[in-house]
């Protein structure tokens, strides 16, 4: 139900983006690009709306196409996405994503997998950045993580040898390594970034990570201008907790990847703060939130757009339009500085579901209505006991951290309501 | 021997005096030493009739300026260990194969041993197992302690952290098992069994049964790797539910990651595979400090390997007398405690703490100026508890 009224707002909003170019395609055309735009489930089209809302504010020329995507079964029983998201893809090549649920047991594979398999999105880049104003025991981070994105442990070649023993292969090749590689300096030159890092572990995997540090090296010679140096993954972590500004650009194969990354987006606060991109084959690149779908706050104006919003920001860097990301950026980072929308607590595990269905705004304005307020609880009880003071009292991290350890799901929220945040952002922008 | 008669003539004594008074029979059941340590340096421990034999492999980089540093305190100590030393080396030319059996034939004579990190070289020669992996594997080494313990007196970006990761470091990726399929295209295979998740599995509940500690988490990739991890998951469910007692949960390794930059202080006894292990086990000894503070212990079912717990070579810094040796300092006293000198394990380890707690004399990376012998003297000024004869 919810998510039919925001996909309506979404048309709606859409439908208001359109319109001044369609009037004016002689003005505007020119500088107009299309973007994909895939809303995804849960929270998604909410926040595909936030950003949108932003975009308009800021008047970048941006066009959007939306495109909802799920698994369907094509020709000869192979999973594939639908074939007007495929089009539109090849079409305008940069698509922004929100996040899609993973059903368990459907029989199909996830929505993300079948996105990078359709694309070939072979390297997944995550800028981390520490944000001011929001407080975690790390300041100061600025790197990027580029992680290859098709192969390494992640093959998904795995056979039971006997019962009890199982082999498990991960995959190193020649051209994949070089891929990412090239695909690591270049970033690093585009964005001014002076050195790149491999990771890897080739004391102990001598010849497949030994493969891909070979690479490496071999692509550096290329890119005199940047600097190289090569550490092993577990030299990496070391000093990642201890002090993560001595790192720039770090690449790596997939497993290594997926760990740092995530380890990265802890240091600056977590999946909801932190943005991504997919490169492609061809040309296409796929910007998108790495958080959850947050089902439970979905449509209840509750949901963090911040990751989708700093994704965006990278799709227009990556687009070349450098002054619109580095507008919206700023809006974004000075709006979390002043605290103007209350960032109370970014905690790290499922603290919007509970919120929403205990002690939040919406809750209190769906059930305790004025007039029941007014007979039972008046303004006067609610700002004894159920305000925001006490929520960060009595609901704090550590709190929530013992209670919902079991979210895998990491999403970072804000109190304030999504629509005063993108209020902000617009009157910034 | 003699301590060992000594003792059961004090447990006699005090099954004697069990109706009268149940106190006296609580510190006379206790080891001989630990009650002499409770009566403070007055009462120094009667003197060790035995000397306890270990092997000792320094290894490259900072290893044997630390070993030295071990030997210094042992020394000013008088504890009664006698060190049977070994210098092997991948990098120095010193890597026959007579050497290592050298080596492991006295691992195996000792039982004990104290060993640094033995460089890896990344270049691949024809052999793919290190040193390092040969020694665990001859000796079935499976399991890897790292007790992540915050010092007190030295501050960090998260205080007060106990938590302990255990590793299985036999199989996994480190199996050594890679080949070249078609030119460009290399193959590393991971192997896990149930017999070894199970078995480390069970030194984890073990473990946290002995220490009493009331969770274990298992740390796996089981959603990308559906049959390896999943059947190291399955492995530790199964043994958790002999273990109704302590608490089991499941973490995945990326989001393992994230929480313990965030939020460490979930976490009690983690369990993994190997190449995890090697990512937790760096990623939390740099959470309290560093390399160079937190110490580590390898077991098999015969022999203990003491190590530092985060394992690197720090090759930058031979020579130079800045390496921290409180990591090893500490697994040394761990050692003793496991050759069950408790009173000699308690007076290092509680010289090592005090020392950081004091805060005068801090290597580099601790943020000090002090040098690694500064240290050690330090140390030996702090040993107060000396034996007297």
């Amino acid at each position: 139900m919810a998510s039919n009224a925001w996909r309506s707002m979404l048309t709606h909003v859409l439908g208001a983006v359109k319109k001044p170019a369609l009037c004016s395609r002689s003005a505007f055309t020119r500088g107009l690009k299309t973007v994909t735009l895939i809303p995804g489930d849960g929270i998604g089209p909410e926040i595909s709306v936030a950003v949108m809302k932003i975009f308009e504010a800021a008047k970048t020329p941006i066009q959007w196409e939306e495109r909802n995507v799920t698994a369907i079964q094509g020709p000869g029983g192979k999973w594939i996405i639908p074939p007007d998201c495929k089009e539109s893809m090849d079409r305008t090549l940069i698509g922004l994503k929100g996040p899609l649920k993973t059903p368990i047991a459907a029989g199909h594979p996830s929505m993300n997998l079948l996105l990078r398999k359709t694309f070939d999105l072979y390297a997944n880049v995550r800028p981390c950045v520490s944000i001011e104003g929001y407080k975690t025991p790390y300041t100061d981070v600025d790197l990027v993580t580029i992680r290859e994105n098709t192969e390494g442990e992640y093959s998904g070649i795995e056979h039971i040898i006997v019962d009890g023993v199982v082999q498990s292969i991960k995959l190193i090749t020649e051209d994949a390594s070089r891929r990412i590689a090239e695909y690591a300096f270049e970033y690093a030159r585009n964005n001014q970034r002076s050195s790149v890092t491999a990771v890897h572990k080739a004391n102990i995997m001598r010849m497949s990570d030994g493969l891909f540090l070979r690479k490496c090296r071999e692509v550096a010679e290329n890119f005199k201008d940047i600097k190289f140096t090569e550490m092993y993954l577990d030299t990496v972590c070391l000093n990642m907790v201890q002090d993560p500004t001595q790192f720039d650009v770090l690449v790596m194969p997939n497993l290594y990847g997926d760990i740092l990354s995530d380890l990265c987006a802890g240091l600056i606060g977590g999946l909801g703060v932190t943005p991504s991109g997919n490169i492609g084959a061809n040309g296409v690149a796929i910007f998108e939130s790495v958080h959850g779908t947050a089902p439970d706050i979905a449509g209840l104006d509750l949901a963090n757009p911040t990751a989708l919003l700093l994704s965006a920001v990278m799709m227009l860097r990556h687009m070349g339009m450098h002054d619109y990301g580095k507008k919206i950026e700023t809006a974004c980072f000075d709006t979390i500085r002043d605290k103007k929308v209350a960032i109370t607590y970014l905690a790290r595990h499922r603290t919007t579901p509970y919120l929403a269905r205990h002690r939040t705004t919406p809750y209190l304005a769906r059930h305790r209505t004025t007039p029941y307020l007014a007979r039972h609880r008046t303004t006067s009880y609610l700002a004894r006991h159920r305000t925001t003071p006490y929520l960060a009292r009595q609901r704090t991290t550590p709190y929530l951290a013992r209670h919902y350890r079991e979210g895998l799901t990491t999403i970072t929220i804000l109190l304030g309501l999504t629509s005063n945040y993108v209020a902000c952002l617009e009157s910034t922008s | 021997t003699m301590a060992a008669a000594l003792r059961g003539s004090l447990v006699t004594l005090a099954k004697g005096l069990t109706g009268s008074c149940p106190r006296w029979q609580l510190l006379a059941a206790r080891p001989l030493s630990v009650t002499s340590a409770l009566c403070g340096p007055e009462a120094p421990p009667a003197r060790a009739d035995a000397i306890f034999r270990v092997t000792m492999v320094p290894g490259d980089g900072v290893g044997p300026e630390l070993m030295t540093a071990v030997k210094e305190v042992f020394r000013a100590g008088d504890v009664p260990v006698e060190f049977e030393e070994f210098h092997l080396s991948e990098v120095q030319h010193m890597d026959s194969d007579e050497k290592l059996e050298e080596v492991l034939t006295s691992m195996k004579t000792n039982r004990v041993a104290m060993k640094g990190k033995i460089n890896t070289p990344m270049e691949f020669k024809g052999e793919l197992a290190s040193f390092e992996m040969k020694i665990r594997r001859r000796l079935d080494l499976f399991a890897n302690v790292v007790h992540v313990n915050s010092l007190p007196g030295y501050s960090t970006r998260h205080n007060n952290l106990d938590l302990v990761i255990i590793r299985e470091q036999t199989e996994g990726e480190y199996s050594s098992l890679e080949h070249e399929s078609v030119p460009g295209v290399i193959e590393c295979l991971k192997i896990i069994t149930r017999e070894k998740s199970r078995r480390i599995a069970k030194f984890a509940f073990d473990y946290a049964t002995k220490k009493g500690r009331n969770k274990v988490t298992a740390v796996h990739k089981a959603n990308i790797m559906k049959l390896a991890d999943g059947l190291f998951l399955q492995c530790c469910a199964e043994v958790a539910e002999l273990y109704p007692k302590i608490k089991y949960e499941n973490i995945i390794i990326d989001n393992c990651c994230m929480q313990l930059v965030q939020n460490p202080y979930q976490f009690d006894v983690l369990v993994m595979p190997n190449l995890y292990g090697n990512i937790i086990d760096n990623l939390a000894a740099g959470l309290v400090g560093g390399a160079g503070v937190v110490p580590g212990e390898s077991y098999s079912a015969e022999y203990a390997v003491f190590e530092t717990g985060a394992r690197h070579p720090f090759a930058q810094a031979v020579g130079r007398n800045i390496a921290n040796p409180t990591a090893m300092l500490l697994s040394a006293a761990n050692m003793l405690h496991h050759l069950n000198l408790e009173y000699h394990s308690n007076m290092v380890s509680d010289a090592v703490r005090r020392v950081i707690k004091q805060g005068k004399v801090r290597t580099r990376d601790l943020g000090g100026y002090s040098t690694t012998g500064d240290f050690v003297q330090a140390v030996v000024g702090n040993l107060r508890h000396r034996p007297l004869y």
